[in-house]
């Protein structure tokens, strides 16, 4: 067993982004550039934030212009800025763009050379550590883990290739959690972010590089996950709800980037590459037939996760427990109020393309247990025969 | 396993021998080293009838234990002057330890005509006259083995270039996976001091009786056995391997400039989306080509893969990072495609792909075709197998291709190319490269080009420790089974020794183990000074001393006298 933690110093609890003044004092912070969009600034999140910074003498350098899927334009935009007025840290507050646009600037900032060559896969060129500058990150939705995790996504807008910067160096120095901001979160959003998060816990258990200390965390994310979701949906403002729900985000993306992320994801990207459909929900469609597939891969943490949905487990084969734990699943994904198969592949003439592209997806090359073409495709149509 | 084949090609014997008392603790590299050093006058022409071609198996050949079944092959080196050994995996080693034949050795060399070497079930040597098969490629001659002896047999032959002598040639065998003859024993060109002896092919067929394997204990060698695939089952590059073969060394290599760019510039790869790793596995997936397959039967790692076009047809199999490296990444080439249609031509005719890339290499530092130029580094590979007046000087090697060109900045080590590591920015390799007796390799003892290897500290220690090592290894074993030793070396290094003990008997100790490392280069080194080597030869080329890295602005910046130190016997 090998793994590397590059972990964050996480501070979690109601009100803690009050503190950001103070955090950034500590990490010698005396210009910092904020990174957000206006849609955060409109429901009122950003300027107590920034009024903090202020309070603790520390001079704000804004970016209000995140776009989703973070376009290159954007960071070498933002990039820009930050070198200009010569900040010596980065705050990003939003969801899951504005955090890799905060990862993907740090190093546009700081590393020699083009930024191009630091973006791939495996072939990306090293990240040299000393040069980045201290990171920190306020959520406002619970689900990406950006917060936390070591990796960005950011798109290529000259071809539309979205591409992954994944090293340890862009790992964000700290995180500060704070339920309350995810209150303001609509119920779609709240949705879909979540099942990201439980797509995140559920591959960590199984993905190629799981250890027994993620599986724990990964169970317990699920567990909460199952439990809160429903309630941080069906009421904004249930606070015991909001906070188990950022916990097993922030908790749920180190289960799934350590143990890394397989199937579901590879499809799930795919599946947005092609109908633009959000990324939580491409990435939960076809996690119940994973869940399947997955379950003498993984029978003890099938048995743990079925029960938690009330399968009955005690002395069944572990083939029917996982067929009952894919339907007890796509119950779940739908007792939300998810959308359903026309909002997700409007066209299933798309689903070959779809297939090819998940062949292609990193998440396919790691798969511990790898499903042929067809049984891809098999995924594919049982989850929209499902959902139609 | 005690049966050594002498062949003697100037009278058309064959004769069986019995493994001399004191080869017995030597395999595969180490075999290779002793036949040499007892048999062979270092001063000899390689393509003469002095000098002898040598085929050894490994200590442990036939016992089961992990990629024990690598086969050698040993000889004077037409490109190097000095001693070779080449080994690969294949299904020979399997089948000729099945036979009970430890070692074949090819000696003398016939008037005219070609010949065949064929083992029967029933273990009878054959010498039999080929010449309709003068000229057939690889995969051909292969195929018409199969036709002749059945689908089971190893083969370890020669193309058109190990018959005309060229010293870019290698001797290829068949694939366990595939039963294609896509492993090479690639480096050295001693597929012309096969094709020199007249012996176009040696072809076996399975024993129909398996031969006894001696065991001092053979529970405890069990036992061993079973410890050391559990340490290689829970090593992590060991799963890495699995899942992207060699080309996981893309991975490590492109982000620290230990890749090779534009004739060894030491320039950061600008096409690693095109030809990286990301790449390669993804087009493997895409096309359902196989992979996460053994090269020789029951090896646990099975970081061999096939290669398809992209209608799915087989191209070639054994891809490997070197290939990709030399061809790809050192001569601007960004497409996989192409790369593997050179390499499949390359199996075929019997070239060696790391010798070929660092000759297309200078070529394109020489203006003879534009860097990038994947047609025309095609259409020079089809010039070499036509023949012509170039062909035949690119077949001679990268080192008389650039003096030929007139070429300044040649990456060659004793007359040998340099494989996938640029010597500045890994330095271990590079001190492997200048001091090793078998020439710029990458079997001889690389350190990866990971992060910090640009640097000088403890890098003429490390290249000691790592050359040892392997060198011990070649004794039985595949490198990649060897990794645990150099990372959790205390802990599987003391399962070795167990084996060791099972299967030979006697007291055995770490000390010993790596003796059989030290000895067979303290015999590689005996030869080649003999041949005529001094300390002067056990130097890079003056540019890598010259010229930084753009990349990392190191050079590399060693004396002759810390050189001196890493193999100073």
């Amino acid at each position: 067993m090998n793994f590397i933690f590059p972990l964050t110093k996480i501070v979690f609890g109601d009100g803690v982004s009050s503190q950001i003044g103070t955090n950034l004092l500590a990490l010698g912070a005396k210009k910092t550039l904020c990174i957000y969009d206006k849609g955060i600034k409109d429901v009122g999140i950003v300027d107590p934030i920034v009024e903090a910074i202020q309070l603790a003498g520390i001079e704000v350098v804004h970016f209000d212009n995140v776009q989703v899927s973070v376009p290159y334009s954007t960071v070498f935009e933002c990039a820009d800025i930050g070198k200009a007025a010569g900040v010596d840290s980065i705050v990003a507050v939003g969801g899951g763009s504005a955090m890799d646009t905060g990862k993907a600037v740090n190093v546009a900032m700081t590393q020699p050379g083009k930024f191009e060559q630091y973006v791939g896969l495996l072939d990306a060129g090293v990240l040299y550590g000393p040069l980045m500058k201290p990171y920190i990150c306020i959520p406002t939705t619970a689900g990406t883990g950006s917060e936390v995790s070591n990796v960005a996504v950011v798109m290529d807008e000259k071809t539309g290739i979205k591409k992954a910067l994944p090293q340890a160096e862009v790992t964000p120095t700290m995180a500060l959690v704070d339920p309350v901001l995810h209150t303001k979160m609509p119920p779609g959003l709240t949705a879909s972010t979540g099942l990201d998060a439980l797509a995140h816990a559920i591959e960590g258990i199984g993905g190629m590089k799981r250890n027994p200390m993620l599986t724990a965390w990964g169970l317990e994310c699920v567990d909460r996950i199952f439990k809160y979701l429903p309630r941080a949906i069906a009421n904004g403002w249930d606070l015991e709800a909001r906070e188990n729900m950022a916990m097993a985000a922030t908790f749920g993306i180190l289960v799934g980037s350590y143990g890394v992320f397989h199937l579901p994801h590879a499809m799930g990207h795919s599946i947005e590459a092609v109908t633009h459909c959000p990324h939580g929900i491409t990435c939960a469609f076809t996690l119940p037939e994973v869940c399947e597939w997955y379950a003498d891969e993984i029978p003890e943490e099938t048995k743990k996760m079925a029960a938690m949905l009330g399968v009955e487990t005690n002395g069944r084969p572990i083939a029917d427990i996982g067929k009952d734990f894919k339907d007890a699943l796509r119950k779940f994904y739908l007792d939300l109020g998810s959308p359903k198969a026309d909002k997700i592949i409007p066209n299933p003439a798309d689903i070959p393309q779809i297939v090819e592209l998940s062949m292609g997806e990193f998440g396919y090359m790691t798969a511990s247990k790898k499903p042929t073409k067809a049984q891809l495709t098999g995924m594919i149509e049982s989850a929209l025969e499902s959902l139609s | 396993m005690k049966k050594v084949l002498r062949i003697n090609m100037t009278t058309g014997t064959v004769a069986w021998e019995t493994l001399k008392d004191d080869y017995k603790l030597f395999g595969n590299r180490g075999l290779v080293a002793k036949v040499l050093t007892d048999e062979v006058d270092p001063t000899c022409d390689p393509l003469g009838a002095e000098n002898k071609l040598v085929f050894a198996l490994g200590m442990l050949a036939g016992t089961g234990f992990p990629t024990a079944n690598r086969i050698s092959v040993g000889t004077k080196s037409p490109l190097t002057k000095g001693i070779k050994e080449s080994n690969a995996g294949g299904n020979i080693g399997a089948i000729l330890a099945r036979q009970g034949i430890k070692m074949i050795i090819v000696e003398g060399k016939p008037e005219s005509g070609m010949y065949i070497l064929n083992i029967t079930a029933d273990g009878e040597a054959n010498l039999v006259k080929a010449d309709e098969y003068k000229g057939l490629g690889t995969y051909d001659l292969v195929s018409k083995m199969k036709a002749d002896h059945g689908d089971k047999i190893a083969v370890a032959c020669i193309g058109g270039a190990g018959e005309r002598g060229y010293s870019n040639s290698t001797i290829q065998v068949t694939d366990f996976a595939t039963g294609h003859p896509s492993r090479s024993l690639a480096r050295g060109g001693v597929g012309s001091v096969m094709g020199s002896k007249g012996l176009k092919a040696i072809v076996i067929e399975p024993a129909k009786n398996k031969a006894e394997i001696e065991y001092a204990d053979k529970e405890k060698f069990m036992k061993a056995l079973r410890a050391y695939l559990e340490v290689l089952d829970r090593n992590a590059a060991m799963r890495a391997l699995k899942k992207f073969g060699t080309m996981l060394g893309m991975a490590i290599t492109g982000k620290t400039g230990a890749l090779p760019v534009k004739n060894f510039s030491g320039q950061r790869c600008e096409i690693l989306e095109e030809i990286g790793v990301t790449k390669f596995a993804q087009t493997l997936n895409k096309r359902g080509a196989k992979y996460e397959i053994p090269c020789q039967p029951g090896c646990p790692i099975s970081c061999h893969n096939t290669w398809v076009d992209k209608d799915g047809n087989y191209v070639t199999s054994g891809f490997e990072y070197e290939t990709i490296a030399l061809i790809g990444s050192n001569c601007d080439i960004k497409d996989l495609d192409l790369i593997a249609d050179i390499e499949r031509m390359c199996d075929d005719f019997g070239i060696d792909t790391i010798e070929l890339g660092a000759t297309i290499g200078v070529c394109m530092e020489g203006g003879k075709l534009p860097w990038g130029d994947g047609e025309k580094a095609l259409a020079l590979v089809k010039e070499i197998i036509d023949d012509t007046e170039f062909g035949r000087i690119m077949a001679s090697g990268c080192q008389t291709t650039g003096e030929y060109l007139g070429v300044k900045r040649i990456p060659c080590v004793k007359g040998q190319a340099m494989p996938g590591y640029d010597p500045r920015n890994s330095k271990g390799t590079g001190v492997g490269y200048a001091t090793s007796p078998q020439g710029a390799d990458h079997t001889v003892g690389t350190t990866s080009g990971s992060a910090g290897d640009f640097k000088k500290v403890g890098r003429t220690q490390m290249s000691q420790k790592v050359q040892v090592l392997y060198a011990l290894a070649d004794n039985f074993f595949c490198h990649f089974a060897a990794l645990p030793l150099a990372s959790t070396h205390k802990f599987g290094v003391m399962h070795i020794v167990e084996a060791m003990a099972g299967k030979f008997g006697g007291e055995w100790n770490v000390d010993k183990l790596f003796g059989i490392g030290l000895q067979t280069l303290i015999m590689e080194k005996k030869f080649n000074r003999g041949a005529g080597f001094t300390a002067k030869d056990d130097r890079l080329p003056q540019f890598f001393y010259d010229e930084p890295s753009p990349m990392t602005g190191a050079t590399f910046d060693f004396t002759d006298e810390e050189l001196a130190q890493v193999l100073p016997f």
